[in-house]
């Protein structure tokens, strides 16, 4: 148990990065709100990016770990640009936010 | 040390406080928070240019982003359905790292048996030499979004014809 506590072994980030991907996981499952769902990638993300930057230090190869997060971010952006319009317009046309009121929009 | 063991601390919290407000203004700045914080535990891991970037963008363009959609978006309870089991989120994160702590240890080690020594190129060369079709797939998608967006906030045809 102690070994994990340490910081110079790198078993800590491993454990935060997995606790970050499961809250976001979790985030995103036990909301209706679209905006929480969005803030639930978020986080799960924040959880990858730990994941990646920690595999780069522990591999030494934290300069590709680094291109890999700095691609991953620019993605993420655009991902969040584009859902969060939806919700604008979404919110426009129905006057909600509430992810089980979508259904409405099946054809 | 012990420095680190607060930034990863604040990480978490900040992590579980963006899921668990209620109002969306402060969960964004719970996820901006997270973001700044993951930005300067990628600069205590010699990763400078990621955490820039995190810390510019992440911390700061996103966040914008989610503040101008709140303050468009009605704030009324009615609108922010909440679910009750938001609430229970610090404790499933505990059940859930109790039997990580328990039993998944050989999957958070498996990436440390390959240690080993490397040349490594430098940020640049990496992204425009080995990652090159990454970047042209990242322009894709951004002049993808760019359209899309385009597309939801753009007047269209039949909008025109009934102002005529």
């Amino acid at each position: 148990m102690t070994e994990i506590f340490n910081p110079s072994n790198l078993v800590l980030n491993y454990f935060v990065a997995t606790l970050l991907i499961f809250m976001g996981i979790y985030g995103m499952a036990s909301s209706r709100n679209i905006l929480k769902l969005l803030i639930g990638i978020e986080v799960a993300s924040k959880g990858c990016m730990m994941a990646i930057l920690t595999a780069g230090y522990a591999l030494q190869k934290i300069n590709y770990a680094q291109a890999l997060i700095i691609l991953m971010v620019g993605v993420e952006v655009i991902v969040i640009a584009v859902a969060l319009s939806l919700i604008i317009k979404n919110y426009i046309q129905r006057h909600n936010v509430d992810a089980w009121k979508l259904k409405k929009l099946k054809g | 040390m012990i420095e680190y063991i607060i930034l990863i601390t604040l990480l978490l919290v900040s992590g579980a406080a963006a899921i668990m407000f209620k109002n969306m203004l402060y969960a964004a700045m719970g996820l901006a928070v997270c973001s700044i914080m993951l930005a300067f535990v990628m600069f205590k891991l010699n990763a400078p240019w990621a955490g820039v970037f995190e810390l510019s963008v992440c911390a700061g363009l996103i966040t914008v982003l989610f503040a101008s959609t709140v303050s468009m978006v009605k704030t009324d309870k009615k609108y922010f359905v909440q679910s009750k089991m938001s609430k229970y989120l610090p404790l499933a994160v505990i059940i859930f790292g109790l039997i990580l702590l328990s039993f998944g240890k050989p999957f958070l080690t498996v990436l440390m048996a390959e240690h080993k020594a490397h040349v490594s190129q430098s940020v640049g060369d990496i992204i425009w030499n080995v990652r090159f079709k990454d970047l042209i797939a990242q322009l894709a998608i951004l002049v993808a979004g760019v359209v899309a967006i385009k597309a939801f906030f753009g007047k269209h045809s039949d909008e025109v014809e009934e102002k005529k």
